[in-house]
C-alpha cells in the first residue's frame, strides 16, 4: 500500500481483550461475532462491533490443530462457535496482504480468513470479512481491496434511497497484482 | 446444498435484489438482510423478496 496504509489492527483495538458476546453461524458458512453490550437500533438489538465472515474460505485451529473450516458441517461449526464463546477473548488481528488472508486470534484459536476460491467472478462487492463498529463506520477487506466507510455515505442508503457516492467518506486502498 | 453453495446463493440473491431495486444495497444492508434471512433460513427466492420488503 503506497503511503496511506490503513492499519487494519488498529480498528479493532477497542474490541481487543474481550470475549465476543455471541459467535453465530449464519447462512451458508457466514459466521458473525458481536462485541460489547447489545443495544436497540434500527429496531432490532444489535451490538456495537460487529465482524461478519462473509464471501470467505475460512478455518479455524486451536493450538495448531485445526477443529473446523467454512466446509465444515454445521453442527461442528457450531459446537466450536460455542467453545469460542466460553473460551476466548479476540488477542489479536494479523493480515497479510501478499496472501489477503487475515488471522483473527482468540487467546489459543486461530480464524484464518483467506479470499473465497468458488467465485470466479469476485469483485469489489463480495467482501471477505467486515468490521461494523459505532457510528455506522465500517471496515471491510475484499478482493478489490481496503475499504473505510463513515456514516455520511451510509445515510442516503439507510433511509432507503438509492445510495449517493460520497467519496470524502469513503477510503479504498487497492491492492496492487 | 453445501455451505459454499449456500454462500453463493446469498450472494446471487443478493444481485438479483439489487436489480429488481434498481440500486446497490450497502454493506450494512447486506448485513441486515442476511441477518434476517437466517433466522428463518432462506432459500434464494426468500432472501430476493426479503430484500426487496426491506428496502424498497
Amino acid at each position: 500500500m503506497k503511503g496511506t496504509a490503513i492499519k487494519i489492527h488498529q480498528y479493532f483495538e477497542p474490541v481487543i481483550g474481550l470475549r465476543p458476546l455471541r459467535v453465530k453461524l449464519g447462512l451458508g458458512s457466514f459466521l458473525t461475532f458481536e462485541f460489547g453490550p447489545r443495544s436497540k437500533s434500527h429496531g432490532h438489538l444489535c451490538a456495537p462491533w460487529r465482524l461478519w465472515i462473509y464471501l470467505s474460505n475460512w478455518s479455524l485451529s486451536h493450538r495448531g490443530h485445526q477443529l473446523v473450516d467454512s466446509d465444515s458441517e454445521r453442527r461442528r461449526i457450531n459446537i466450536v462457535a460455542h467453545r469460542l464463546e466460553e473460551e476466548a477473548r479476540l488477542t489479536g488481528v494479523e493480515f497479510d496482504r501478499r496472501s489477503r488472508r487475515t488471522t483473527f486470534l482468540f487467546n489459543d484459536f486461530r480464524l484464518v480468513v483467506s479470499p473465497a476460491d468458488y467465485l470466479e467472478d469476485a469483485d469489489e462487492q463480495d467482501d471477505y470479512w467486515i468490521f461494523f463498529m459505532p457510528n455506522d463506520q465500517v471496515l471491510a477487506v475484499g478482493p478489490s481491496g481496503i475499504h473505510t466507510e463513515r456514516p455520511d455515505a451510509l445515510h442516503t442508503a439507510m433511509t432507503g434511497k438509492k445510495q449517493e457516492e460520497s467519496f470524502e467518506a469513503k477510503r479504498v486502498i487497492r491492492f496492487e497484482d | 446444498m453445501s455451505n459454499i453453495d449456500e454462500n453463493k446463493q446469498f450472494r446471487d440473491a443478493v444481485r438479483e435484489a439489487e436489480r429488481r431495486l434498481g440500486y446497490k444495497l450497502t454493506r450494512k444492508n447486506k448485513e441486515d438482510l442476511h441477518r434476517e434471512g437466517s433466522k428463518y433460513g432462506l432459500n434464494y427466492h426468500g432472501i430476493v423478496q426479503l430484500a426487496e420488503d426491506m428496502f424498497k
